[in-house]
């Protein structure tokens, strides 16, 4: 109880913050529920800091909380009840940053598959990484890379034509 | 593509205002987690304390209880305050006994031997004294009460004559 906290929540909040963020982000589409995902995520890290041991462990599971945090508001009842993404259009994600193909493509993809491909090509995990942060396994995480890969191949053919990074 | 996507993605920076007001509620959690531990540690403390303290208590009630008994039975072999000569008396200038007189201390009536109220008062010395003889033990008894205690003294093995000489002289 009294021993040395090994993370600094308030370092990671702004050492992290735009990772939990972005990634709020691509799950939620839309700001207002963004920003309700990073205050949870971020006092939920002050409330578990103890089980924290390290950085690298710290980043790990500042994703899979945001993750999660993103699944059950997804799940809730309340959220259910919100106003179709169309009606929300004007003032959400869309409004604040340039309009991009690629990015609305990614977020058309299925939770799973913009979760794999944000890992991957942006934050730049190995897939037995995002095997271990998602809980998923590695043949598992390489299926939806796949998959997803082949749905943006489809939808931005006549965009940017074949690329191999994708 | 991926070149695109990652430039997108890296304008997305989190909203100050966010940072700022998330930073605020987590230094509250903080504060009541801080709060919580030192209410545990207190609590803990107190009753700590408070099972401490009891068991003194008792201890202290119960060596007290055996203390006033001990009183009683120790009386036989120490001087009594008031006076009166306690303890083995001997009759050094008739006979030698060992152990012939007892003396007993009581605080409380209810601890006086039921059997030494059958006995009839007498006067000796101008007090009224409670004297009898038991055939079964040959043993003679007397009790007195003297500054709110109860003297109770008994003569095993001695004459009627030698009892009544040691209670005048220690009366």
């Amino acid at each position: 109880m009294w021993g040395k906290e090994k993370i600094n929540p308030e370092e990671a909040l702004y050492q992290y913050s735009d990772m939990v963020y972005r990634l709020a982000l691509l799950q939620m589409k839309n700001k207002s529920d963004a920003e309700d995902i990073f205050q949870e995520v971020f006092l939920r890290l002050v409330q578990h800091q103890d089980k924290i041991s390290d950085e690298e462990h710290l980043k790990a599971w500042l994703i899979r909380v945001t993750l999660n945090c993103c699944k059950k508001q997804f799940d809730s009842a309340w959220r259910r009840k919100m106003v179709s993404m169309e009606e929300q259009k004007e003032t959400g994600y869309e409004a604040e940053y340039e309009e991009n193909v690629v990015y609305k493509e990614v977020q058309n993809l299925p939770e799973k598959y913009r979760t794999v491909i944000h890992l991957f090509y942006f934050e730049e995990y190995s897939v037995k990484e995002i095997g271990e942060i998602t809980g998923q396994k590695e043949s598992a995480v390489k299926t939806q890379l796949s998959r997803a890969r082949g749905i943006l191949k489809e939808k931005l053919k006549g965009e940017f034509g074949y690329e191999p990074g994708i | 593509m991926n070149r695109e996507y990652k430039r997108i993605v890296e304008q997305q920076k989190a909203p100050e205002e966010l940072i700022e007001k998330t930073r605020k509620k987590m230094k509250q959690l903080q504060r009541k987690k801080k709060m919580k531990r030192y209410t545990v540690v207190l609590a803990s403390a107190a009753c700590l304390g408070i099972v401490c303290i009891a068991g003194i208590q008792m201890a202290n009630r119960s060596s007290a209880g055996i203390y006033e008994k001990l009183e009683a039975e120790e009386i036989k072999e120490e001087e009594f305050e008031t006076g009166l000569l306690l303890g083995k008396g001997f009759l050094k200038e008739e006979k030698n006994y060992e152990s012939a007189f007892h003396v007993m201390k009581y605080k409380n009536i209810e601890e006086v031997p039921e059997k030494v109220w059958r006995l009839k008062e007498q006067e000796i010395r101008g007090k009224q004294i409670r004297f009898g003889y038991y055939e079964k033990e040959g043993t003679y008894c007397a009790l007195c009460k003297t500054d709110n205690v109860y003297v109770y003294i008994t003569g095993e093995n001695v004459t009627e004559k030698e009892m009544k000489k040691f209670l005048e002289k220690n009366l």
